[in-house]
């Protein structure tokens, strides 16, 4: 009980260790919002000076922070200067279309690799294995980006999916069922991209954790007092070889927000990724940090989860503090 | 054969006189890096039922080649050059997988090396016992458990409820040694085979673990195979011992015998280093009676006899032939030419 | 090279005006080890306490109880692995007990350790030169050796007869070494920098007998040729009193019984040293009574 509590309590620590790091670079990084106004002669000074008192820009970097976390604390993370809407509502409408995509992928992406990993591992060397190694090492050294450049080019030239956004012109005009489809066709090109690079590391991992498990000498001591092999496998082995694979959903749900920046971009999709892009080049200030702590939310969320994961299924990590007998 | 229908663990019928026989058995190593290794050449043991067989030999010898090929569960390199292994009369080379499984953990059991990496980390004592239970067994959870209850105080945990709870990382070497001979012997096998039990263990619990081998062989008649490099395992334990160097047999015998009266110049020199260790106004410090030389490469054979090139009572004969089986006395198989021609 | 213990001294902390005849001499040591941390209850393990032993020049001791009974913890702090919480360590009347490392470095040549699985102790795809060459390497880069690719190797070629391993073998990869050859190579290594004294934390442990044999008789000829001075730690007391002139006994991180090994295998006092004399005797007799005699 005790070590989830001091969990939570690092996490927390963490969060707020990061909006004051978001502060400090954010003031150190050069420019502001203002900057391009500035260059326009219709616009006058007292305008733009205005304007920056209006976002309280021009106060000191410790009040700005001060007045962040106090109005943070009440669910209000400022206004988007370009936008001019409150920054939460905005981030969260574009964060659910990421959100959409991305816990699609993770679902497919596991969904595959872990049976794929541990039937490569059980018939080492057979041609499950070979295969599986083979188009996973090709995947991983080719970079994200020639893969979602690749399909898009692909699916345009073949016409097989709805590329460009998510959803079609004539959306408004469409039944549920043929809104929910048309969604999920626009959803298929951007979600393919992630579950193939995504499936490529993981099912390599899967796959060496299950086969070091299976040289195990207790595993070997299993099959000697003649268990069946599935028996082996799923309850002596798996369990097991369950750790690493924790890890890295950890590390895929802390990914959740931020790991699909370049597929949104390149195929279009609404989400949390372009905003960003745009809010960072234009110097948003408070929408980027908000963007910013929400990706670390999950981030921190991510890596808590798989903690508690872990604790609840490996013994050894639950009785650390305990004495042998 | 199998489970059987009314969820009582049948003793395995005992009529047969022997547990196991080994005849002739050669298993071969093959890799891409390096020459084939002979691991076994032409080994035959014959262990009876309710018998203390002892093999005596450092490592590479083959001794644990042995203890794999028993149990069929060799490395996938690993090729049986011939011989045959007889359970209880069947021909354990040709059986099935299926119904291999029914042997292991049932006829046969081993013990492990090593009792840090024996047992599962993430599965409580008590639910590992069960495990081989639940193999062999038609039963429901509450009558393995209260078996297993049984088999822990049978392996001298008392009470056993806090260690049927206990995982692994939460026991001593001794007691996850005692854990993993309780599974050995939860399905009641013929025949056990201890490959280096205590050699991992302190030596103070080497006598703890062979009186509980020795238990259980009182009570059960289960034969039990010892494999160890360490002579003085085998006194006042074994009931016969037979010697292996370099994948082949070199003596075998009584354990009295060969303890006492080791008639190989190998076995001679390895008794020689068991004395004394401890006796009272013997001189301290003492030189220790080494074996010259370094053990045999198993890639390469010499023709002749194998353990000739460390010999101190090497002959000419001995690096061109290789001494067949000589019978100074009755059953007592010596491989040396001081014996015979 | 010589050890530089007698000439690295750092001024204010040099003794003067005793005899020294010890090599070694431990007092009072004490460790303990905290289990918890920042958010858990602090519970501390106190993993050796109050022990006292010395060794004299050129003589071995051996440290024998049963596991958890602080036997590497003693060794670790004479090295200096760990640092002890109270007690002196005296090298040649220095304390080294608390020193700094920077003041610590000139000590660290003339001790060096040996451990248990000499197979995982080392690097399996380094060669035997690299192996052995190492503590040599560093020395030089440190500035102190002055030696060049050349000499080292010759150095270790050296060493490698000393131990017994054909130089030929200079550059095979350890993967391809017995068990028993990787503890000699470990042997060699410790002994690159010519150091005073060995720690042997359970090296002959984990090996064949005959191999035993074998490295226990080659510990006897380098104590001889090198006047070494040799810290034993074991299980096994029937082993190391073939081999120790002294033995300390040591059960639950004290040291029970301390004296020499004639004396305590005949006359055992405390109830540990008896407890392990009791299981050495039982496999002696049950081999004597079926081979009817001792040697």
């Amino acid at each position: 009980m005790s070590y989830l509590a001091h969990r939570l309590i690092r996490a927390v620590l963490l969060l707020i260790g990061v909006s004051a790091l978001c502060f400090l670079f954010t003031e150190m990084a050069p420019g502001t919002f203002f900057d391009e106004m500035r260059l326009n002669p219709q616009i006058s000074p007292e305008t733009i000076s205005a304007l920056r008192s209006r976002y309280g820009l021009d106060q000191p970097l410790l009040v700005r922070y001060g007045r962040w976390v106090k109005s943070a604390l009440h669910a209000d993370f400022g206004y988007s200067i370009a936008y001019n809407v409150p920054v939460a509502p905005l981030l969260w409408s574009r964060a659910k279309n990421t959100l959409l995509l991305t816990t699609t992928a993770l679902a497919l992406t596991w969904l595959i690799s872990v049976p794929l990993g541990v039937r490569a591992a059980s018939r080492r060397g057979g041609l499950l294995d070979k295969a599986v190694t083979l188009v996973s090492s090709f995947l991983v050294s080719v970079p994200e980006l020639v893969i979602a450049v690749g399909l898009l080019a692909a699916a345009v030239r073949w016409r097989i999916l709805r590329v460009g956004g998510m959803m079609s012109v004539d959306f408004e005009g469409l039944s549920t069922w043929g809104k929910l489809q048309d969604i999920l066709f626009h959803l298929a090109l951007p979600a393919l991209i992630l579950v193939l690079c995504e499936t490529a590391v993981i099912v390599r991992h899967v796959r060496t954790s299950v086969l070091e498990v299976l040289d195990a000498p207790y595993v070997q001591a299993a099959c000697g007092f003649g268990i069946r092999p599935g028996r082996v496998l799923f309850r002596h082995v798996l369990p097991v070889a369950a750790n690493t694979a924790i890890s890295l959903l950890g590390f895929s749900l802390a990914g959740l927000l931020s790991g699909s920046m370049l597929v949104e971009a390149v195929c279009g999709w609404p989400g949390l990724g372009p905003l960003m892009l745009e809010a960072t080049l234009s110097r948003d200030l408070y929408l980027v940090i908000g963007g910013i702590m929400f990706s670390s939310l999950f981030a921190v969320g991510g890596g808590l989860i798989a903690d508690i994961m872990l604790l609840a299924l490996d013994p050894r990590i639950r009785r650390e503090g305990s004495d042998a007998q | 054969m199998g489970k059987n229908l009314n969820g009582r663990l049948l003793p395995v019928d005992s009529s047969t006189k022997y547990s196991a026989q080994v005849r002739e058995l050669a298993i071969t190593y093959f890799s891409k890096d390096s020459d084939p290794v002979r691991a076994l050449d032409g080994i035959s043991i014959d262990i009876g039922a309710g018998e203390i067989v002892g093999i005596l030999g450092e490592s590479g010898c083959g001794k644990s080649t042995l203890a794999g090929a028993l149990l069929r569960l060799l490395a996938p390199n690993a090729k049986c050059k011939g011989g045959t292994i007889l359970i209880r009369g069947r021909e354990l080379l040709k059986l099935s997988e299926k119904e291999l499984r029914f042997i292991r953990g049932r006829l046969i059991s081993r013990i492990p090396q090593d009792p840090a990496l024996a047992l599962n980390p993430v599965m409580t004592a008590g639910s590992q016992i069960g495990e081989v239970l639940r193999a062999h067994w038609a039963s429901n959870a509450q009558q393995r458990r209260t078996r297993v209850m049984e088999l822990l105080q049978e392996v001298s945990f008392d009470p056993p409820e806090q260690i049927y709870s206990a995982y692994p990382h939460q026991l001593s070497g001794g007691q996850r040694q005692r854990i993993a001979i309780a599974q050995a012997i939860a399905c009641r096998p013929a025949l056990l085979i201890a490959d280096e039990p205590t050699s991992k263990l302190d030596a103070a619990l080497q006598g703890e673990i062979i009186a509980l081998l020795s238990q259980i062989r009182q009570q059960h008649g289960t034969a039990i195979l010892l494999i160890s490099h360490d002579p003085a395992l085998f006194a006042g334990f074994a009931d016969r011992i037979t010697v292996m160097y370099a994948g082949r047999i070199v003596e075998a015998g009584s354990s009295a015998e060969i303890l006492g009266r080791p008639l190989h110049p190998y076995t001679q020199a390895l008794i020689r280093l068991m004395m004394p260790p401890v006796v009272a106004g013997s001189r301290v410090r003492t030189r220790l009676p080494a074996i010259e030389g370094e053990p045999f490469d198993p890639t390469c054979f010499p023709v002749g006899c194998r353990f000739a090139p460390r010999c101190v009572e090497r002959m000419d004969v001995c690096s061109r032939r290789y001494p067949g089986e000589f019978l100074p006395e009755p059953s007592r198989p010596v491989n040396c030419f001081k014996y015979g021609e | 090279m010589g050890s530089k213990w007698s000439t690295h001294l750092p001024a204010d902390l040099s003794k003067s005006g005793e005899l020294i005849q010890n090599l070694l001499l431990v007092k009072g040591l004490s460790k303990k080890y905290v289990r918890g941390g920042l958010w858990r209850k602090r519970v501390p393990v106190v993993a050796v306490s109050n022990v006292d032993f010395e060794i004299p020049s050129g003589q071995t001791l051996a440290l024998v109880g049963e596991s958890g009974s602080g036997k590497s913890t003693v060794a670790r702090c004479v090295t200096r692995l760990e640092r002890p919480d109270a007690g002196q360590i005296l090298i040649h009347g220095t304390n080294i007990a608390q020193l700094h490392d920077r003041h610590l470095a000139p000590f660290r040549t003339g001790m060096q350790m040996v451990f248990q699985d000499a197979v995982t102790a080392m690097n399996p795809r380094f060669s035997a030169l690299e192996v052995v060459e190492e503590p040599l390497l560093i020395d030089d880069l440190a500035g102190h050796g002055g030696r060049n690719r050349n000499d080292r190797r010759d150095l270790v070629c050296a060493l490698m007869i000393e131990v017994g391993i054909s130089p030929d073998w200079m550059h095979r990869s350890i993967f391809h070494f017995s068990g028993g050859q990787c503890q000699r190579l470990a042997l060699a290594r410790a002994l690159a920098l010519r150091p005073q004294l060995l720690v042997l934390d359970e090296a002959l442990s984990g090996l064949d007998l005959s191999t035993q044999a074998q490295i226990a008789n080659l510990l006897f000829e380098l104590q001889a040729a090198r006047s070494l001075t040799y810290l034993l730690i074991s299980h096994d007391l029937a082993l190391v009193a073939r081999l120790a002139d002294m033995i300390a006994v040591m059960s639950e991180g004290k040291a029970v019984e301390v004296g020499p090994t004639q004396q305590i295998i005949s006359s055992p006092k405390h109830e540990a040293t008896k407890k392990l004399l009791a299981s050495a005797k039982t496999a002696a007799s049950n081999l004597a009574a079926i081979t009817g005699g001792v040697a």
